[in-house]
C-alpha cells in the first residue's frame, strides 16, 4: 500500500489537491477527475493516496470538510481550502516554482 | 471560513477521531463507496458492461482496507487507538491463562523487590550525601597499629596540640570523646551518653542547630558556666521535641547545665552521644593526669581538610610527621608493632563494615532477579506454540513486525506495572528488618528511606525485566523461517527454541546452585556460632549498669563501700541464689589492654605482651558460672587491705608463663597496680564477642580496685521484673541518685551478638529458598509443556510397544540434560565465588567441597522428582486418544 511515500511526492499532491480546490469545493472523486483531466491523463491519484492526503489536510486545517448531494444526488464529502490552506497554497506554489527553476538550471548547465 | 475556524479544525479532527471514530469510520466508508460507484458510471459511460465496469473499477481502486488503513494513519491519534487495542490484546491473553500470568508476577515481583530493597539501602548508606556542611573534607585522624590489629590507637592532649601546631592540611582539628556521665532531669537520675568536644566541632563541620545556638569559643574558656547540646534523638524522646527546652537547666557533675541548643538529626558518629558538652565541662578533660600524660590516648579526632589541599597532601603530611614523633618520643610509640598516622574520609569510616556485606547482598540479589528473568522467559518459550498461532493471525491481519514489537512492549508494561507493585510491597514489609540489620553495620542506615525513587525504581525494573524475558521468546519465534506459512498446531519442536529452553533451564540451575551453596554456607556458620560456647552461662541471670558519680565516689574507700553495701543486700533478697559484680560483661566489648611484667622479664614496655585487665567482685565467677581450673576464686575475705590477688584466664596463663610453669603463686605486674599474686585460673571468657577469640585476661578484686562504673550480676529463677523492682529498691535506698541502666540477661546478650549472624543467614535462606523454589517450578513447567507437546509422540512409541518405564525414563533424561549441565557449570562458579564469603563465615571453609556436592545432590533429586512427575502423568493417557490429540 501507498504509504511510504517520500516527502516530495506528498508535498507535491498536497499541492496539487490545494490547487484544485482553490477553483471551487469538491468531493474525492471529482478532485482525482479534475487532476487527471488537467494534467492531460498524465497524473492518476490513486485512491489509496488521495484520501489519506485529503485526511491530512484536514487534519492541519489547510482544508475543511462537510457533507453535501452531489451533482448526480448522492450524498458526498465536499472540500474546501480554507483562509490558512489559501496562505499554504500561495508558499507551496513559491517553494515549487523555486525547485523547478532550479532542477532546469541544472539540467541546463 | 475564517482565520480562527480554519485554527480550531486542526483540534477539532483530533477531538472527531478520538471520540467519535465510529462516526468517522461510517463516514469513511460512504465516502469511498461514493468514490466506487462514480468510478463504475464512469466505467458504464465509456461503453464496459455493467460487471466488467464493476470489476475495472474494483481493480482500480485496491485494496479497500489498506485505504482505511492509511486513512486511519493519517487521524494523528492512531497511537493511542493501538496501545488501546494493545491493552485488550494483551489483558485477554493474560485472563485467559491466569495461572502462568500469576506465576510470571509474582516470580519477578520477588526478584525485583528483593533488589530494589538492597538498592535502597546501598543508596542510603554510600551515595546520600553526609549530613555535615563540610561533607567530604571531614577525615578522621587515626593512629592504627597494624601489627596488634588496633584500628586506632587514639590520641592524648600533648598529641593534639602537635598536630594543631605542627600541620597545615587541616582548617581544623577536633577532638571528641565520650563518658557516660548522670543527668538529673526534674529530680529523676539518668545515665547519658555524653560527647565531649571542642568548641567549635559542629561549627567546623558544618552542622546548623536544629533550636538555639552551637558552641562558642567562649564556652570553652576557664571560668565560662556550663553549657549542654542536645541531640535530636534526646531531644525528642526525653523533652518531647518542646523547643522551649532550650536556656533549661539540668544537673550534671554537681553543677548546673544551661542547654544551649539541639542539634538536627546527624549521623551518630562517633558513638550514639546523647548530649554533647565543651571540653572544659569534663571533668576528667582537665585533669593533670590527660593534660600532661602523651601516653594517655582517650581522644578521637576528626579533621577538616583544607579546600586546597589533596588527600593525597594531607596523608603525606601526617605521616611525616608520625615519623617525627616515633624518633622524638620513641617509647611511646610501638614502632615495631607497625604504628602509622592515617587520615581517612568520614564517609569511608562510617561504612567500612557494611560495604562487603551490601556488595555480597547485592550479588545476591542480582541473581535472584536473573534467575526470576529466566524463569519468566523460559515460560513463555514454553507457551511458544499457542504464542504463534496468535501471531500468525496478526500477521495475516497485517500487522507488520514494529507492530509485534509494539505489542510486546505493551505486554510488558503491563506485567512490570503489576509485577513492580509486587516488588514494591515486598521491599516495604522487609524494609524494617533489613534496617535493623543494616544498623548494626554502620550508623548511615539512618539515611536509609523507601521513597518515590524507590517506586519508579521497582517498576522501572520490573518493566525492563519483563521485556527481556518476553523478548526472548518473542524474537525467537519471529526468527523462524516462515512464520506465515505452515499449519498450525504441528506437534513437532522447533530445535532452536529447545536449545533455547534448554540453556535457560542450565542456566537457572547454575544459579541457584551457587545460591544455595552460599546460604548453606552461612547456615552452617550459624549453626556453628550459636553453639559456641561463651565461657559462661547466660540463663537466669539479670544484669546492670551501675555508674557511679565520680564526684561524690571521687575516693576509692566510697566506692568499695557502696559496691559492698550493694552486694549484700541484693544477696539478701529472695529468690537471689547469686550476685556479683563485674567491670565489663562478657560479649560486650570493652577491653583495656596493658602490658603485663612477669618476674624476670626485662623487656621495654613496648615489647611485653598485653592482657586485659578485668575488674570482678567475689562470687562473680559463680555467679556466671564460668568453671574454675585451678587454685580459688575471689572470696569475701580479699579486701583492701589484703595482698593484691588476681586470677588469669586460661589463654593468659598460656600467654604469659607458656605450657610448662604453673601460673599459681606467680607474681604478674601491671602498671598502677602493686604486684598481683595470681590465686587461681579460670577458662576463658568470649569477651568480644562469640566470633572473635577469647580475650586474654587478668582479673582483680573489685574491692582491691573499684572501678567507677560496674555491672551487677544477678542469678534467680524468679519472674525478671519483680527481682529488678526489688534491686532497684534496694539500691536507691543506699543512693537514691543512682540511675540503673542497660538492664538486660547475659542470655539476651549472647543472643544479640548472634542477629547479625542469624538476620544474614536467615536472609541469604530466604533467598536460595526461593531461587530453589523457583529453579524447580520452572524445570517442572517446561518439562510438562515438552510432554504436552509430545503426546503424540508418546502415544507412538507406547503404541509400538514401548513400556510405560521405558518412556519415562526417556523423559526424565531428556528433561535432566540441561540440568546437569547447570550443577556442574554452578558448581564451577561456586568455586569461583564463594571464596570471597570468607569474611562473613565463621570456622566454615568457603570452598569446603562437601558442601557444595551435598547442595548440587540435593538440587539433582529435586530436578528428577519434578521431571518425573510430569511425566508420569503423560504414560497415564491412553495410547489411541494420544495419537489423535494435537
Amino acid at each position: 500500500m501507498a504509504r511510504d511515500r517520500t516527502d516530495l511526492l506528498q508535498g507535491t499532491l498536497d499541492l496539487l489537491i490545494l490547487r484544485t480546490l482553490q477553483l471551487e469545493p469538491m468531493h474525492g472523486w471529482g478532485i482525482s477527475v479534475r487532476i487527471r483531466q488537467t494534467s492531460g491523463d498524465e497524473l492518476q491519484i490513486q485512491q489509496g493516496s488521495l484520501y489519506p492526503a485529503l485526511q491530512r489536510l484536514e487534519r492541519r486545517g489547510w482544508i475543511a470538510a462537510a457533507w453535501g448531494v452531489s451533482e448526480n444526488n448522492r450524498k458526498a464529502k465536499f472540500y474546501a481550502l480554507t483562509a490558512l490552506g489559501r496562505e499554504q497554497l500561495a508558499t507551496e506554489r513559491a517553494t515549487w516554482e523555486r525547485f523547478s527553476a532550479a532542477v532546469g538550471r541544472v539540467l541546463e548547465a | 471560513m475564517s482565520i480562527l475556524e480554519s485554527h480550531l479544525a486542526p483540534v477539532l479532527v483530533r477531538l472527531r477521531a478520538l471520540f467519535g471514530r465510529q462516526r468517522i469510520e461510517d463516514e469513511l466508508d460512504s465516502e469511498l463507496r461514493f468514490h466506487l460507484e462514480m468510478e463504475i458510471e464512469e466505467n458504464l459511460r465509456l461503453g464496459m458492461s455493467p460487471a466488467e465496469a464493476r470489476r475495472a473499477a474494483r481493480l482500480a481502486f485496491g485494496g479497500i482496507e489498506g485505504v482505511k488503513e492509511a486513512h486511519r494513519d493519517q487521524r494523528g491519534v492512531r497511537w493511542l487507538e493501538d496501545l488501546a487495542r494493545d491493552t485488550r490484546w494483551a489483558w485477554r491473553r493474560f485472563t485467559r491463562r491466569p495461572g502462568a500470568t500469576l506465576a510470571a508476577i509474582a516470580t519477578l515481583g520477588l526478584g525485583v523487590g528483593a533488589t530494589v530493597a538492597v538498592y535502597g539501602m546501598i543508596r542510603g548508606v554510600l551515595f546520600e550525601p553526609l549530613p555535615f556542611g563540610a561533607g567530604d573534607r571531614i577525615v578522621q585522624i587515626r593512629q592504627p597499629v597494624a601489627a596488634r590489629d588496633v584500628d586506632d590507637m587514639g590520641f592524648s592532649v600533648p598529641e593534639l596540640d602537635d598536630l594543631r601546631s605542627q600541620t597545615r592540611s587541616f582548617e581544623a582539628i577536633v577532638e571528641y570523646h565520650s563518658l557516660w556521665f548522670n543527668l538529673f532531669n526534674e529530680g529523676k537520675p539518668e545515665r547519658v551518653l555524653t560527647g565531649v568536644v571542642t568548641a567549635g566541632f559542629f561549627r567546623h563541620l558544618g552542622v546548623e542547630p536544629a533550636a538555639g545556638r552551637l558552641f562558642l569559643d567562649s564556652d570553652a574558656h576557664h571560668g565560662a558556666d556550663p553549657v549542654l547540646l542536645l541531640s535530636h534523638a534526646y531531644f525528642r524522646d526525653r523533652f518531647g521535641g518542646d523547643p522551649a527546652v532550650v536556656g533549661r537547666q539540668v544537673e550534671m557533675n554537681e553543677r548546673l547545665h544551661t542547654i544551649v541548643g539541639v542539634l538536627p538529626p546527624l549521623t551518630r558518629f562517633p558513638r550514639a552521644d546523647d548530649v554533647y558538652m565543651p571540653t572544659l565541662a569534663c571533668p576528667f578533660r582537665n585533669g593533670d593526669g590527660w593534660l600532661l600524660n602523651r601516653g594517655f590516648r582517650a581522644l578521637t579526632l576528626l579533621g577538616v581538610r583544607k579546600v586546597d589541599v589533596t588527600m593525597e597532601a594531607a596523608q603525606a603530611e601526617l605521616a611525616e610527621l608520625a615519623s617525627l614523633w616515633r624518633s622524638e618520643h620513641g617509647e611511646l610509640y610501638p614502632v615495631h608493632a607497625g604504628h602509622s598516622m592515617q587520615a581517612t574520609s568520614l564517609l569511608e569510616r562510617l561504612t567500612a563494615q557494611a560495604r562487603p556485606v551490601l556488595a555480597a547482598l547485592l550479588a545476591t540479589v542480582l541473581l535472584v532477579c536473573l534467575l526470576a528473568c529466566a524463569n519468566v522467559a523460559n515460560l513463555g518459550l514454553a507457551q511458544g506454540l499457542q504464542r504463534l498461532g496468535e501471531l500468525r493471525m496478526q500477521i495475516a491481519l497485517g500487522a507488520g513486525r514494529g507492530r509485534l514489537i509494539r505489542q510486546l512492549v505493551t505486554e510488558s508494561l503491563l506485567l512490570g506495572i503489576a509485577a513492580g507493585a509486587v516488588g514494591w510491597l515486598l521491599a516495604r514489609a522487609t524494609h524494617g528488618t533489613l534496617l535493623r540489620f543494616v544498623g548494626r553495620l554502620t550508623p548511615r542506615a539512618e539515611e536509609i528511606h523507601l521513597d518515590l525513587h524507590l517506586v519508579f525504581a521497582a517498576i522501572g525494573l520490573a518493566i525492563v525485566a519483563a521485556a527481556a524475558a518476553g523478548a526472548l521468546p518473542t524474537l525467537s519465534l519471529l526468527r523462524r523461517r516462515g512464520i506465515g506459512s505452515g499449519p498450525v498446531g504441528r506437534t513437532t519442536d522447533d530445535p532452536e527454541r529447545s536449545r533455547l529452553r534448554d540453556a535457560l533451564v542450565t542456566a537457572q540451575v547454575a544459579f541457584a546452585v551457587v545460591l544455595l551453596a552460599a546460604a548453606a554456607l552461612f547456615g552452617r556458620s550459624f549453626w556453628k556460632l550459636q553453639h559456641v560456647g561463651p565461657g559462661f552461662e547466660g540463663q537466669n541471670v539479670l544484669t546492670m549498669r551501675l555508674a557511679l558519680d565520680f564526684q561524690k565516689y571521687g575516693d576509692g574507700a566510697d566506692r568499695e563501700a557502696f559496691y559492698r553495701g550493694i552486694l549484700e543486700d541484693v544477696r539478701s533478697l529472695p529468690g537471689v541464689e547469686e550476685a556479683a559484680l563485674v567491670g565489663q560483661l562478657p560479649l560486650s566489648g570493652g577491653l583495656f589492654t596493658t602490658p603485663a611484667r612477669i618476674a624476670g622479664d626485662e623487656r621495654t614496655e613496648a615489647e611485653l605482651p598485653r592482657i586485659d585487665l578485668r575488674v570482678a567482685s567475689d562470687g562473680w565467677f559463680e555467679t556466671a558460672r564460668i568453671r574454675l581450673l585451678r587454685g580459688r576464686t575471689f572470696q569475701r575475705f580479699d579486701r583492701a587491705e589484703g595482698e593484691t590477688v588476681g586470677l588469669l584466664s586460661h589463654s593468659a596463663a598460656l600467654r604469659l608463663f607458656g605450657e610448662g610453669t604453673d601460673p599459681l603463686d606467680q607474681i604478674v605486674t601491671v602498671r598502677g597496680l602493686s604486684d598481683v599474686r595470681i590465686i587461681g585460673l579460670v577458662d576463658d571468657v568470649r569477651q568480644e564477642g562469640l566470633a572473635n577469640e577469647p580475650a586474654q585476661e587478668l582479673y582483680v578484686v573489685l574491692a582491691q580496685s573499684p572501678p567507677l562504673a560496674a555491672d551487677l550480676a544477678v542469678r534467680s529463677t524468679r519472674p525478671e521484673a519483680a527481682v529488678l523492682r526489688e534491686i532497684e529498691s534496694v539500691i536507691h535506698r543506699r543512693d537514691p541518685k543512682q540511675p540503673v541502666a542497660s538492664v538486660q540477661s547475659l542470655e539476651e546478650l549472647r543472643q544479640e551478638d548472634l542477629a547479625p549472624a542469624r538476620v544474614l543467614s536467615t536472609l541469604m535462606g530466604t533467598l536460595a529458598g526461593l531461587a530453589f523454589l523457583i529453579t524447580a517450578v520452572g524445570i517442572g513447567a517446561v518439562v510438562a509443556f515438552a510432554v504436552g507437546r509430545r503426546t503424540r509422540e508418546i502415544g507412538i512409541r507406547r503404541a509400538l510397544g514401548a513400556a510405560d518405564l521405558q518412556v519415562v525414563r526417556l523423559l526424565i533424561q531428556e528433561g535432566m540434560g540441561p540440568v546437569v549441565v547447570g550443577l556442574v557449570l554452578g558448581l564451577a562458579f561456586a568455586r569461583i565465588a564463594t571464596p570471597s564469603l570468607d569474611r562473613f563465615l565463621y570456622r566454615v571453609g568457603a570452598s569446603d567441597p562437601w558442601t557444595h556436592l551435598v547442595v548440587a545432590l540435593g538440587l539433582f533429586v529435586v530436578a528428577v522428582l519434578a521431571c518425573a512427575l510430569p511425566a508420569r502423568r503423560a504414560v497415564g493417557v491412553d495410547p489411541l486418544r494420544a495419537l489423535q490429540a494435537e
